[in-house]
């Protein structure tokens, strides 16, 4: 073997030499298993991001200051004691007004639909319990087995968003339009937030260490996707029954509390849409009512 | 690849995907084989890809790109397998031997079994650039594109294969020449 060509000539006929069949019991194995596995559906956060009229935007946000200036004047005799540790990295975006009407004394089931001011719970399928307060104005969308989420409904497409979701493992890259969820991920809420906090494509704060209504976990902040994902429908993580946190191209603010729970790997994210060029963002008074349902989260043990 | 076929199975149809299994398996298996260079990985690496690809289909928006993307998948796993893999491979040592196979360095590169332990030598990374450029014959800008990788390091781990490959079977020449092998 004299030279690099040479050499590379051998190793090529070398490498083609070897099988150039797929044994019949591996195909028909991955065959078998395959009968048995679900794909994975995309669970998206129902609405479509909107670059507004700017004359609409300013009266908007006009609306959105006279709106927040009345609220802080209801809510200026008191409010109740938060239960959610907000983490110190955004006090300035977690705003600590509550819910702006009083909740029944009830807990009703979080259904999806349209829900009245009050108290609810999860249901059954969903293996943790937890019950927050909701204003009026909010509905439930459909739960799965790891999913349970609610939404500001007639605010726009830009309102706010809190789900509660069973975490299996993250996406290596969710700006990878091919990509697959097979990031390593161990079994803690530390092992989450630390794939999580390292998504190419976001901006990440944290981890660092929170408290839920007691419980102690990690709190990470992703701002993005940014401008070069590729992907027109990013997917952060995906849920033991097989669905992702898919998520629309605008950017989005997403706090995640990553906790463990009774066995169970639960990732409350509330949703935001930052302020960006030619986007409205997510106004004061929704991110007020969206801190308030954090506040009231009480999860049993 | 018949593109309806994987419309069908992004959709869930299991029979649809069974097809497509079939028609892209031996292709798969090929490749995976010559980047583990074990059967028994290669067939493991498969299985996962195979059930990993039917999973994630859904999230496949180019059904024309279908082949590149379960081959991507492929070659995750067999770096997964790779890493499985290595507390044993990576215990290669040189043994007494009975006296060397063959005089000199240049015959021993014709010998198989030194191209297959040199070959075993390079990094799985390097292997799959080396296989998907040479064994199915894509172009390094493809392959960078396949991997994800950018086109110069897909072209930086092909120049350093072969350098590898080359020091490899030095090496060997050498301990057969000093009257060793490997096992």
């Amino acid at each position: 073997m004299t030279d690099d060509r040479s050499l590379e000539r051998a190793a090529r006929s070398f490498i083609e030499s070897g099988p150039t069949r797929a044994p019949d019991r591996a195909v028909e194995a991955a065959l078998l298993r395959i009968d048995t596995t679900s794909q994975v559906r995309g669970l998206w956060v129902p609405w479509r991001f909107v670059v507004m009229n700017k004359s609409v935007g300013i009266a908007v946000g006009a609306t959105a200051i006279l709106g927040i200036a009345l609220l802080a004047a209801a809510l200026a005799i008191g409010r109740p004691e938060p239960s959610v540790g907000n983490p110190p990295s955004s006090p300035a975006s977690s705003p600590t007004m509550t819910a702006t009407t009083s909740p029944a004394p009830s807990i009703a089931a979080l259904s999806a639909g349209p829900l009245t001011a009050g108290r609810y719970t999860t249901q059954s399928a969903f293996p943790l319990r937890i019950t927050v307060t909701v204003p009026d104005g909010w509905q439930a969308l459909a739960a799965s087995p790891s999913t349970v989420s609610i939404l500001q409904s007639g605010n726009g497409e830009n309102a706010a968003f809190l789900g509660f979701w069973i975490v299996e493992t993250a996406h290596r890259d969710p700006c990878d339009p091919g990509g697959v969820a097979d990031t390593p991920v161990g079994p803690t809420a530390g092992d989450l937030a630390a794939a999580l906090a390292g998504s190419p494509g976001f901006d990440a704060t944290g981890p660092t260490a929170v408290s839920v209504d007691g419980v102690e976990g990690e709190f990470v902040e992703l701002i993005g996707p940014h401008a070069g994902c590729t992907d027109p429908e990013p997917a952060l993580w995906l849920t033991p029954d097989g669905s992702c946190r898919c998520m629309n191209p605008a950017v989005e603010r997403n706090r995640l509390w990553i906790l463990e729970v009774d066995g169970n790997r639960l990732v409350i994210d509330a949703l935001d849409i930052p302020a960006s060029e030619g986007v409205e963002e997510t106004s004061i008074a929704d991110l007020a009512e969206l801190q308030g349902i954090i506040d009231s989260i009480e999860i049993s043990r | 690849v018949d593109r309806d076929l994987v419309e069908r199975a992004r959709e869930g149809d299991r029979e649809a995907f069974a097809v497509l299994v079939h028609q892209v398996s031996d292709s798969l298996y090929a490749v995976a084989f010559r980047i583990l260079r074990d059967a028994s990985l290669a067939e493991d690496a498969l299985q996962n890809a195979l059930v990993l690809a039917w999973r994630q289909l859904p999230r496949l928006r180019d059904a024309d790109r279908f082949e590149a993307w379960i081959h991507r998948i492929l070659v995750h796993a067999c770096y997964d397998e790779s890493q499985r893999a290595r507390h044993w491979t990576a215990n290669v040592r040189v043994l007494p031997a009975d006296g060397p196979s063959t005089p000199d360095g240049t015959d021993a590169v014709a010998d198989r079994d030194e191209l297959e332990r040199a070959f075993r030598r390079l990094s799985v990374e390097q292997r799959a650039v080396f296989v998907l450029h040479h064994y199915l014959g894509l172009p390094l800008v493809e392959v960078a594109e396949l991997l994800e990788i950018p086109a110069g390091t897909a072209r930086s781990r092909l120049h350093y294969a072969i350098a590898e490959l080359r020091d490899a079977l030095t090496v060997d020449a050498e301990l057969l020449s000093q009257g060793g092998r490997f096992a």
